[in-house]
């Protein structure tokens, strides 16, 4: 039986680089439709149990992603500024599957500077979507909001909040379009 | 024939196997062959596969059958690296021992080489697995299978830009169907191409420079197992 192995292990501690993955079963995507659905049951059973989020400052990312993901949303195409950012943080989570809280105004990486925190990697996989939507054959976003999916779905579903547990469930279903739209184009 | 310009650095991958076995068929043979440490791929299919690459090209390649295997009885010396690492100091310094100024690179995958390696005055001849500069980076074959169903090969002169060198030659592929691609297609393609740039240096008495190319380049990273299903379903190299 064909299994989806890549959310068995926490992706953010572990990460996986997805070299040469064997991928050529017949029922590969059917076993991803799976693993995915077991985990928003997962996540849908803990939001019952979740305690409301702690009030906190959103890091400097976090706010700047949340910021262009309702521009991009609203003006219905993606900003110059949208797609530059897209496309370093793809370059930068693709290189080290890390993003971190803040950059240099150049992109550099600033020493001394913490991890992004979960709700950074909650709104980047948004923008990608937004990106993915607008501009679907740039298959490469496609591929690395995949693997952000993956590093998300890979976390104990009660990690996180209420809220985030709702756009991680609505994140794995505009996913999950974007696979189907795919792969309707080959059929 | 010995191309006395040229040496052959080749770490154990089906690549190296491909491009071994490609220049023995053409008869156009590395100086000497540079051995990078590491691990052989254990082949279990069969021995000899045959593949129509394109018209008036088809390849056999044994898969199974190592470099050294290939070059044992062509006369051609295999000395081992010194190091795994192509940027080491150590694998430099071996390298200018060697008067060879042209090296053909099948190092490890992901590997790039830096400035310090590639400024010792011997030029690089990689061939990368998809058609740059709009397919460059890593698994691009699978991009293009997905975006016009191609797989590309392009023949380069490393540079640090990422698949980004002066250009000597490229090409599109059609996929075979029912023959893998990791192991078999994508290393024939790049060896299929490899033996034009060398039969070109037979013909001319010397390598082009290229030309750079960088209009409408993309760079990709390793594609995602679910967008690579599809490019397999796209090429009918699903097991059913």
């Amino acid at each position: 039986m064909t299994e989806y192995v890549y959310t068995r292990r926490n992706l953010f501690e572990a990460p996986e680089y997805y070299h040469y993955a064997q991928c050529n079963q017949a029922g590969y995507l059917e076993a991803w439709r799976n693993s995915r659905r077991d985990f928003v049951g997962a996540l849908v059973q803990a939001r019952y149990e979740a305690a409301g989020p702690a009030a906190r400052e959103a890091e400097p990312l976090e706010a700047r992603l949340a910021g262009l993901t309702a521009e991009v949303g609203q003006a219905g195409r993606v900003s110059a500024d949208a797609a530059d950012v897209v496309h370093r943080l793809v370059h930068k989570y693709e290189v080290s599957r890390r993003l971190y809280q803040r950059y240099a105004g150049d992109w550099r990486r600033l020493e001394g500077v913490p991890a992004a925190g979960l709700q950074t990697y909650l709104w980047f996989a948004q923008l990608l979507i937004l990106h993915c939507r607008h501009i679907p054959r740039d298959r490469q976003k496609l591929s690395t909001l995949l693997k952000v999916c993956d590093a998300l779905a890979s976390l104990d579903p009660a990690t996180y909040s209420a809220a985030q547990s709702r756009a991680l469930e609505a994140i794995l279903a505009a996913e999950s379009e974007l696979v189907d739209q795919l792969a309707r184009e080959f059929q | 024939m010995i191309l006395t310009d040229t040496l052959f650095l080749a770490t154990p991958s089906y690549r190296s196997r491909a491009y071994a076995q490609a220049m023995s068929a053409a008869g156009l043979l590395p100086a000497r062959v540079i051995a990078l440490p590491g691990n052989e791929p254990i082949w279990e299919g069969a021995a000899e596969i045959t593949v129509a690459l394109r018209p008036g090209r088809t390849a056999r390649f044994r898969p199974g059958e190592t470099v050294a295997e290939t070059f044992a009885c062509l006369g051609v010396p295999v000395v081992g690296a010194v190091s795994a690492d192509v940027n080491s100091v150590e694998f430099i310094d071996q390298l200018r021992t060697y008067p060879e100024p042209v090296l053909i690179f099948s190092g490890p995958g992901g590997v790039i080489v830096r400035a310090p390696a590639l400024g010792i005055g011997k030029r690089f001849l990689h061939v990368h697995g998809g058609y740059a500069p709009q397919f460059r980076g890593s698994t691009a074959f699978y991009y293009s299978i997905l975006d016009e169903g191609t797989i590309g090969a392009t023949a380069l002169w490393l540079t640090e830009v990422l698949d980004g060198g002066p250009i000597l030659d490229r090409r599109r592929y059609e996929p075979v169907p029912g023959i893998e691609i990791d192991r078999i297609q994508d290393p024939l393609a790049r060896a299929d191409l490899l033996v034009d740039v060398l039969e070109g240096r037979q013909r001319e008495g010397r390598y082009p420079d290229g030309a750079p190319d960088g209009v409408d380049a993309h760079t990709y990273y390793v594609i995602h197992p679910v967008l690579k299903h599809v490019a397999l379903d796209r090429t009918g190299l699903l097991q059913h």
